[in-house]
């Protein structure tokens, strides 16, 4: 019951959101200099043809009936036209999303996957010489910016092992395997620094669980290390974790953006930056849009995991 | 070794490693003592004297670098000669462990139910699920926890201290241990709750056979259920015998302080109960004049500093947009006052809105209605814990000169004298205002905690459980302190505690609060002697 509660609240205010930053990005379309228009036509375009396409564009009405309008068709599904593409904003993100969003996933599986086991092991001794190295490694690592990771790694998995054929994409219809097995090394370049920041931040969140009463219980009852670990400290050390794994995912997304960049990967990235540089409105907003919807809605999943992870929220 | 000994502690010496000088520090000294089957053995000393170690490292829980020399036989097997699997074995099933904080001694996510069958899951693998379920209940059922059906997919948050305590004693019960460790079990908890769970541990091992080793700093409780004591002090064992031979004739003059520290209540003394009830009747109208007296009168008397009138203080339950909002009554209609000069104490268990009256007088509650009639300067309010009510990351001098800075218009010079003085006023070295609080021990932080209250030259103090977190010698040491500056300073205090010993030591006169209300007020000694309110006597009852 709470529950349902708690999602029709989460939704509303979702919405609420989703609004105030459309507006907001709006807004800030019609004061940054520049003219889409312009750039479309080229700059020796008539005065004829700029006000004719201004007139077609519905530029020349009031800035707030103009987002009523869009946010209405936004509503339907439709973001109306790319100026640069002559063809639907929803056409053209599309097959970019799921690109793009393959590439979070990918980042994202690495990391939980690497980050957590290692977390682990570096805090079940602490001091020893595992942790010593994941530290080491951790202090490196979390320095490196990923466009300079991704140059990295394409020298060394491309060029040197051969393993993937940098600027040679392959799109997931034309062979699945082959997409993924490109797509790893843009996803490590992403993950490698936030595995690093998440190992750090579960190791002092487990290392300060070992120090607590309910530990100190545990071990009177006779349990081994690894029970302590596994039925005692885990569930509690990941209680912080996950807020900050669902920050770490919101900047694998935004990181996703420079690495397009760098592996030649026709992303939603790739057009946000191409998009910004001609002025093209509709795309940018639509673009805009659709991280926030998946921020605040990865933001919202972690709300409904803490209800099952920590009872102490559960009541409210 | 004699068949009916337990345990045997054999020439024991614990030793911290200190990182920075490389030297070892002895924190138990070459102690030796043995436990009989079947008995109950307290042991006593001030934190610090190393008891609960000993009984830590019995329990196998010290940290890995600890030193320890010596040898611990339980039941004729030498625990320090035992590896981690087999210990472990042990732990649970043959010992098991109270500790003294019910609050953080559960896991917080995992139900009760799961917790305390663990035990099972972990020393007796052969029961089925439903046995163990079976005998989960049962055990919270003996713990007192008669819903043990309900508590089972409860979590530690929602069960109040005494009974998470009982969840405790619940678990280290279950496999029916030989050795029961409880180590200060019910320092955390209300007088009442406190008499609950002495009779409980001592009740549950009497019906198992378990030996118990009772650590705690509260002598009048060790009296009450133990057939034995050690007394340590510094790391020594200084003094060991039966109950009758360490209360009745001491030996050693450390014994005699901390017994000299127990507040002795004296209510068989005939002449004395007469005084008082001379003092008594003359006290007494003043005390039904604050019930006749007009409400509407906004000036305060000139002998009062403090006055409240029909106050009531709610709680709004914050549930958010969708749910009801409720307010819950925790303060009912309570009016009293504090005379210049006078220590008003407020008596009452947890819960029974002593704390939110304490809080509302001082401002910062805002959710009353009702009078509350203070003089021009505010209130100052000292705390039960100062390590979590003052800044650990600042400096002693800093804690206390921020006051000045914010409430006068002092130079930085004449700030640091008047620091400088009141560290001298509360008893502590001027070198103190550079120390941190964490390098401080709990009675110096509080000392701290009263200077930083003092520093502004109030007249009334607010003190909220003050000594409770301390020593049964830190606490008489802090009550005498508050006594002089009080004379020094030409203070009043309202007294908040729910140890009525502490209170007798300090207070003028008394109110006693349960639920919400005052249900009895009176001269100290005439509560003592002649208490009232049924509630009032239960309360006398579970002290002496």
């Amino acid at each position: 019951m709470n529950t349902i509660k708690l999602i029709i609240k989460k939704i509303a205010s979702l919405f609420a959101t989703l609004i105030i930053v459309s507006l907001i990005t709006f807004l800030a379309f019609q004061v940054i200099p520049g003219d889409s228009v312009l750039i479309s036509l080229g700059t020796n375009a008539t005065e004829e043809a700029i006000e004719q396409r201004r007139e077609e564009l519905g530029l020349n009405e009031n800035v707030f009936v103009r987002y009523f309008k869009w946010l209405g068709n936004a509503a339907k599904g439709d973001f109306g036209t790319s100026s640069q593409y002559h063809i639907k904003v929803s056409e053209l993100i599309g097959e970019r999303l799921s690109i793009t969003i393959w590439l979070t996933i990918i980042s994202v599986v690495f990391v939980l996957l690497i980050s957590i086991p290692l977390g682990i092991l570096a805090s079940n001794r602490v001091d020893g010489w595992i942790d010593r190295i994941v530290v080491f490694l951790t202090q490196i690592t979390m320095a490196i910016p990923p466009f300079f990771l991704g140059i990295i790694i394409t020298l060394i998995f491309g060029f040197i092992l051969r393993l993937f054929t940098p600027g040679r994409f392959y799109y997931p219809a034309e062979s699945f395997n082959k997409f993924i097995s490109f797509m790893v090394f843009p996803g490590l370049a992403i993950a490698i620094p936030k595995i690093a920041m998440v190992v750090k931040f579960l190791r002092s969140s487990i290392i300060r669980q070992l120090d607590t009463d309910y530990v100190r219980t545990a071990k009177s009852k006779g349990h081994t290390r690894a029970g302590i670990m596994y039925n005692h400290v885990l569930k509690n050390a990941l209680i912080p974790v996950i807020t900050f794994i669902a920050m770490v995912i919101a900047d694998i997304l935004a990181n996703s953006i420079i690495i397009e960049e760098v592996f030649g990967i026709p992303g939603l990235g790739r057009l946000l930056v191409m998009s910004i540089s001609n002025r093209d409105y509709a795309v940018v907003q639509a673009i805009v849009l659709l991280i926030v919807i998946i921020i605040v809605f990865l933001n919202f999943v972690v709300d409904i995991l803490y209800q099952y992870l920590d009872p102490k929220v559960r009541i409210k | 070794m004699e068949d009916n000994i337990l345990i045997y502690v054999r020439n024991i010496t614990i030793g911290f490693p200190n990182l920075k000088t490389k030297d070892i520090q002895n924190v138990v000294k070459n102690i030796s003592f043995q436990v009989k089957k079947g008995e109950i053995l307290g042991v006593v000393g001030e934190s610090g004297s190393g008891k609960s170690m000993t009984a830590l490292c019995m329990m196998g829980l010290l940290p890995k670098d600890v030193l320890v020399k010596g040898s611990i036989y339980f039941n004729g097997i030498d625990l320090l000669g035992l590896n981690e699997d087999d210990l472990r074995r042990l732990k649970g099933k043959e010992m098991s462990m109270v500790f003294q904080e019910p609050m953080t001694s559960l896991n917080p996510s995992m139900k009760i139910g799961r917790q305390v069958e663990e035990m099972l899951v972990l020393h007796e693998a052969n029961l089925s699920k439903e046995e163990r379920r079976k005998r989960t209940i049962e055990a919270l059922g003996q713990a007192g926890l008669s819903s043990g059906e309900t508590i089972y997919d409860k979590y530690p948050h929602q069960l109040s201290g005494g009974m998470r305590q009982r969840v405790m004693i619940a678990m280290a019960m279950i496999c029916k241990p030989k050795l029961l460790i409880a180590d200060e079990p019910t320092t955390a908890l209300d007088v009442t709750t406190q008499a609950k769970i002495i009779e409980l541990i001592k009740e549950i091992c009497e019906v198992n056979g378990t030996t118990i080793i009772f650590i705690s700093h509260d002598l009048s409780v060790v009296r009450k259920i133990c057939d034995r004591v050690l007394v340590m002090e510094d790391g020594n064992l200084v003094e060991e015998g039966s109950i009758e031979e360490i209360f009745t004739n001491p030996k050693k003059s450390y014994t005699k302080k901390l017994l000299k520290a127990i507040p002795i209540i004296d209510l068989d003394n005939k002449i004395e109960k007469q005084n008082v009830s001379k003092e008594f009747k003359l006290l007494k109208p003043t005390d039904s004049e604050i019930n006749s007296s007009p409400i509407n009168n906004y000036k305060l008397d000139s002998d009062r500093i403090l006055e409240v009138k029909n106050l009531n203080v709610y709680y709004q339950d914050q549930k958010g947009l969708l749910a009801k909002e409720t307010m819950t009554h925790i303060v009912k209609d309570v009016s009293l006052y504090v005379k210049r000069g006078e220590t008003l104490g407020i008596v009452g268990e947890s819960g029974s809105g002593k704390s939110t009256l304490s809080k509302t007088i001082v401002g910062m509650i805002d959710n009353y209605d009702g009078e509350i009639i203070l003089p021009n300067i505010k209130p100052q309010m000292v705390f039960q814990d100062p390590y979590s009510s003052l800044n650990p990351v600042k400096k002693v001098g800093w804690i206390l000169e921020e006051p000045l800075k914010l409430q006068t218009k002092l130079k930085k010079e004449e700030r640091k004298e008047r620091v400088r003085q009141i560290l001298r006023d509360v008893d502590l070295d001027e070198k103190y205002a550079d120390y941190y609080l964490s390098e401080l021990s709990g009675g110096q932080r509080q000392r701290v905690a009263i200077g930083a209250s003092l520093i502004v030259n109030p007249e009334f103090i607010v003190l909220d459980e003050p000594v409770s977190a301390l020593d049964v010698t830190v606490q008489h040491q802090i009550i005498e302190l508050l006594k002089r500056l009080k004379r020094q300073y030409n203070l009043s205090y309202l007294f908040i505690s729910h140890d009525l010993n502490v209170v007798y030591q300090i207070c003028d006169r008394v109110c006693v609060m349960y639920n919400g209300e005052i249900i009895e007020r009176a001269p100290i000694r005439e509560l003592f002697v002649n208490p009232q309110h049924e509630y009032t006597k239960k309360l006398l009852k579970s002290v002496i």
